[in-house]
């Protein structure tokens, strides 16, 4: 009763004021009814500066009739294929996110709350992607990228089975199912893929994923914009047209089954990747960057050890053989 | 023990650090119940020892936390001589304020008292009640009845912030006199005193600064207040539920009535039925209104539950059946044309809602085709639903002091049923109810035939989504086509970022607004006239057939309504609409002179009251025990 007479007398409190002046400090306070709480901030953090010098929507005029994408990662990890679309401005109208990674799940679900997670590409049937459909109506263009798991095909792993025997490697082949799935059921959207997978393969399996894909991979390496090598195939459904930094090479030099060659050069400033104080030894790029496995033995037949001096054995030695060969 | 005692146990334990107010406990620095001001001092003070870091830039770490806490417990000990456990006093104190937020006083005689007494002061008030009285006339009787209650009766316990609290503020002997609604102004901040944990002590004590200027702003918000200048309307409950009720989920809904022709035709314009509703469709809905049997749940899972019942008196079925076919809104089809699931045939129901609207002295109603049954096989599809704008959003804008807001609105007629909807649909949409003999073909094979509907309906489960979408369809192409002004407004939408874009618009369904933040000398030279974008829409409305409601037409002007909201473009503020507002004030005090309410006229009374707190979110932390009183029944 009480509540009912505070709350007529708090009435002409209850509205909006668009003429409130900003405060610098953020807080933010629970509204339980058993307990309280409140915290205020005190400065930016990294990620809050980044956020300070974002443009805010509304600082620049949008087209009204923008295409939206319908991002879907298979095999997605942390979700790049989304960072690379909002870094590109794309309207993404949703995200879906397939990966067996818990960890991984959990850095695209802080980052992109919205998006739909599915443990395995197992998972991804007819029903599901009508589901997407009836759900994403508004998507002009359907962008199934996908990164699925090298072990078996890379050139690095002397025990390699190939494309179609490892349990993992041949997980490729959910790659052209799913795109056919979408194809089917989002019948007035352009559905495109882009599957990326490592260089050091066989001819023999890039040939079979070729087949699979129908498609000829393009090969890129990103040391030219970039710090480190990443030498990568990617099958790529859509025609890829030179313009600045987009250099094309058709062909191959015969190692592999290619489409051609795609080189792609930005300027790089080293101190945007270098901690302060470090420094390249030379204007070589880097090797291609791989997970850290510290381990007392070295793995069977371990990649380049034949090419290595013999200060670079000893390093590696050092650094219980956690990195790939030269160290 | 009770979930709710152990709860109440542990609020106890809390509570006892939040009342301590001893000088030694103040000075040890952290403590649980600490005011912002007070969190700010002790934060700077440790930041300032700590090694490397400067106050404004650096982060604290988790293990900082941690030993920040360790250090106040620490303190807290050393204060007490003793535990975080309540001393004996703070253990009464905490007792008393068991009761928690917003709950009435502790003791129930104290509440019966208080009942008798506020009965009294609103019957007093209701005989005195004329005509055109506003809510600011209630003054008074609020602020009377707020004197009443026990002083130290608290809604929650108090901060600690010792000289720098700013509640209570100062009930009298401090206003500017004079002041219109001075008594509301005085039960406001004894409301407020109530909200920030010093009870409802009616202090007089001199204002500190920072109370003066809190005073002065409180005086320029009442002086200023749309809802105070409210008149009463005189509603009941009793009036209340003749017209509305609550759906299965508490939200306030309109009440079905049976279905008249003469009711139902004011509110159909020539255009029903008439437009192809894929001429106005894109991407995936054109897809799936084309193919709507894509929407429909596996065949397995399908199940009809009880047919919805067709609200019509038997005298009136031909009338009304005749002319729903001849308008173009339905269509006769015999029973083997209808979906069926198993072997019965999928019928839906038709029941009409009152508008609100007299026209030629009769009541004007809204058909409404229940398609209950459709949509229990029906999957949802999305549509444009996620880009339906939320009023309280708005919040997000701001107001530079040279600027004002402009308000366009358009609104169109009979949005859902201009629209014809593909031939796929019709099965789907049958009536339960056999059409009149007149309405049958002759030599007819079949002997059952009904109606289905042919327009887009609104009673299915997606229609909203498609609605949307169509609106936003021609919106999009009403701005791009012509002059082309596509790339200078921008669309405030639920699932986008708020946008300090100066040209905004928004679609709700059959609404077009648009929101200009426009320099207020140019602001006089503008209103009353069409802006540019409305000029295009309406052109491009009139090019397709769709029919505006020329009275419910707002051409750039500094006060409007937007989606039920009162918009003061020249203050810059928005609250619930106070012709709303004013309902649930009338029904709060029907419930007061009661002194007892059923669930459903607490959900009706809370409902209201949450609407208006949307507008200032803190305020929903003053509406816990109506809550809990509407749960626990």
């Amino acid at each position: 009763m009480v509540e009912l007479f505070r709350f007529i007398a708090l009435i002409p409190l209850a509205f909006n004021n668009f003429r409130t002046p900003f405060d610098s400090e953020v807080t933010a306070s629970d509204a339980s009814t058993s307990g309280g709480g409140i915290c205020v901030s005190r400065g930016l953090t990294p990620y809050g500066h980044a956020a300070s010098l974002s443009q805010v929507r509304g600082e620049a005029p949008e087209e009204l009739d923008l295409s939206e994408v319908l991002c879907v990662g298979l095999f997605d990890g942390i979700g790049a294929l989304r960072v690379a679309l909002d870094a590109l401005g794309v309207p993404v109208c949703g995200h879906i996110s397939v990966e067996q990674n818990v960890q991984a799940q959990r850095v695209v679900e802080a980052n992109f709350p919205d998006c739909i997670l599915v443990n395995d590409v197992n998972e991804v049937d007819m029903i599901k992607v009508k589901s997407w459909a009836l759900k994403f109506t508004g998507a002009a263009l359907v962008l199934v990228g996908a990164g699925p798991p090298c072990q078996g095909v890379s050139g690095l792993n002397c025990d390699r089975k190939g494309a179609l025997r490892d349990c993992r490697s041949k997980l490729f082949q959910h790659v052209p199912r799913i795109v056919d799935l979408f194809k089917v059921c989002f019948p007035w959207a352009q559905v495109h893929s882009l599957t990326e997978n490592v260089a050091s393969m066989d001819s023999e399996d890039c040939d079979t994923m070729n087949k699979e894909f129908e498609l000829l991979p393009w090969f890129i390496d990103a040391h030219l914009m970039s710090l480190a090598h990443r030498p990568r195939l990617y099958w790529i459904s859509w025609e890829l047209r030179e313009g600045e930094g987009v250099e094309i090479y058709l062909g191959s030099e015969g190692k592999l089954p290619l489409q051609g060659q795609v080189d792609l050069v930005a300027s790089v400033d080293e101190k945007a990747f270098l901690e302060p104080g470090c420094k390249k030894p030379d204007q070589k790029p880097f090797p291609t960057f791989t997970t850290a496995r510290p381990s007392p033995c070295p793995m069977r037949k371990p990649a380049g050890l034949k090419d290595c001096l013999e200060h670079e054995i000893l390093r590696w030695k050092d650094y219980h053989h956690k990195f790939p060969l030269p160290v | 023990m009770a979930e709710e005692e152990r709860l109440s146990e542990y609020e106890g334990k809390l509570a006892g650090p939040y009342r301590t107010h001893d000088k030694k406990n103040k000075e040890s620095g952290l403590k649980r119940g600490r005011s912002y001001e007070g969190w700010k001092s002790v934060l700077g003070e440790k930041e300032a020892n700590l090694p490397g870091t400067r106050a404004d830039e650096r982060s604290v770490t988790e293990a900082e936390v941690e030993r920040l806490i360790e250090e106040a417990e620490r303190e807290a000990k050393k204060a007490q001589g003793s535990t975080l456990e309540p001393s004996p006093e703070c253990s009464q104190q905490a007792k008393n304020s068991s009761f928690e937020e917003g709950s009435p006083p502790a003791d129930e005689l104290a509440s019966q008292e208080f009942h008798q007494v506020a009965r009294k002061l609103i019957e007093d008030f209701m005989a005195e009640l004329k005509e055109g009285c506003t809510v600011g006339s209630l003054g008074g009787l609020v602020w009377d009845a707020l004197k009443k209650i026990d002083a130290s009766s608290c809604c929650r316990p108090r901060s600690i912030t010792g000289s720098k609290e700013l509640f209570p503020l100062p009930v009298g002997g401090h206003l500017t006199p004079g002041l219109p609604h001075g008594a509301f102004l005085q039960a406001m901040i004894c409301g407020l005193n109530s909200l920030g944990g010093a009870g409802y002590k009616q202090t007089v004590e001199r204002p500190s600064p920072a109370a003066s200027k809190v005073l002065k702003r409180l005086e320029r918000v009442v002086a200023e207040s749309a809802v105070l200048e409210a008149k009463f309307t005189g509603i009941t409950f009793e009036s209340f539920f003749g017209t509305r009720g609550l759906d299965y989920s508490g939200e306030e809904v309109k009440l079905a009535q049976k279905v008249r022709w003469r009711n139902i035709e004011p509110s159909l314009p020539p255009q029903v039925g008439q437009l192809d509703i894929r001429d106005f469709l894109e991407d995936g809905v054109l897809h799936f209104v084309t193919h709507i049997d894509e929407t429909l749940v596996p065949e397995v899972d399908q199940c009809l539950g009880r047919t919805p019942s067709v609200m019509v008196d038997p005298d009136q079925w031909e009338e009304l059946a005749v002319n729903l076919v001849k308008r173009g809104l339905c269509k006769v089809v015999p029973q083997s044309q209808l979906y069926h699931v198993g072997s019965s045939p999928l019928l839906n129901g038709l029941f009409s809602v009152g508008k609100d609207e007299v026209k030629d002295g009769i009541a004007v109603g809204r058909l409404i085709m229940n398609l209950k049954p459709w949509n229990a096989i029906s999957q949802t599809l999305s549509g444009d639903i996620g880009t339906l704008p939320l009023i309280t959003n708005m919040g997000a804008l701001y107001l530079h002091d040279n600027e004002v807001i402009l308000t366009s609105s358009e609104d169109l007629r009979c949005f859902f049923y201009l629209f014809k909807v593909p031939p796929e649909w019709e099965k789907f949409m049958g009536f339960g109810r056999a059409v009149p003999r007149c309405l049958v073909p002759p030599n007819a094979e079949e002997t059952n035939w009904y109606l289905t509907g042919q327009v887009l309906p609104m009673g299915y489960l997606n229609s909203v989504g498609i609605a949307q979408h169509i609106h936003r369809c021609v919106i999009k192409r009403a701005i791009g086509s012509l002059r082309g002004l596509g790339c200078t407004v921008q669309e405030l939408r639920r699932d986008r970022t708020f946008t300090c874009f100066p040209n905004l618009f928004r679609i709700y369904l059959d609404n077009f607004d648009q929101l200009q933040r426009v320099d207020k000398g140019l602001a006089t030279m503008l209103a009353g006239t069409p802006s540019d974008l409305v000029t295009q829409v309406r052109e491009y409305y009139d090019s397709q057939g769709l029919p505006r409601h020329p009275k419910k037409s707002v051409e750039q002007a500094l006060q409007a309504e937007v989606q039920g909201a009162w918009l003061d473009g020249r203050r810059g503020t928005l609250c619930a609409k106070p012709s709303k507002i004013v309902k649930y004030i009338e029904l709060a005090l029907e419930t007061l002179r009661r002194g007892k309410a059923s669930q459903r006229e607490l959900q009706i009374i809370g409902g209201g009251f949450v609407y208006a707190a949307m507008f200032r979110r803190p305020l929903l932390a003053s509406l816990n025990q109506i809550w809990r009183s509407i749960q626990e029944r």
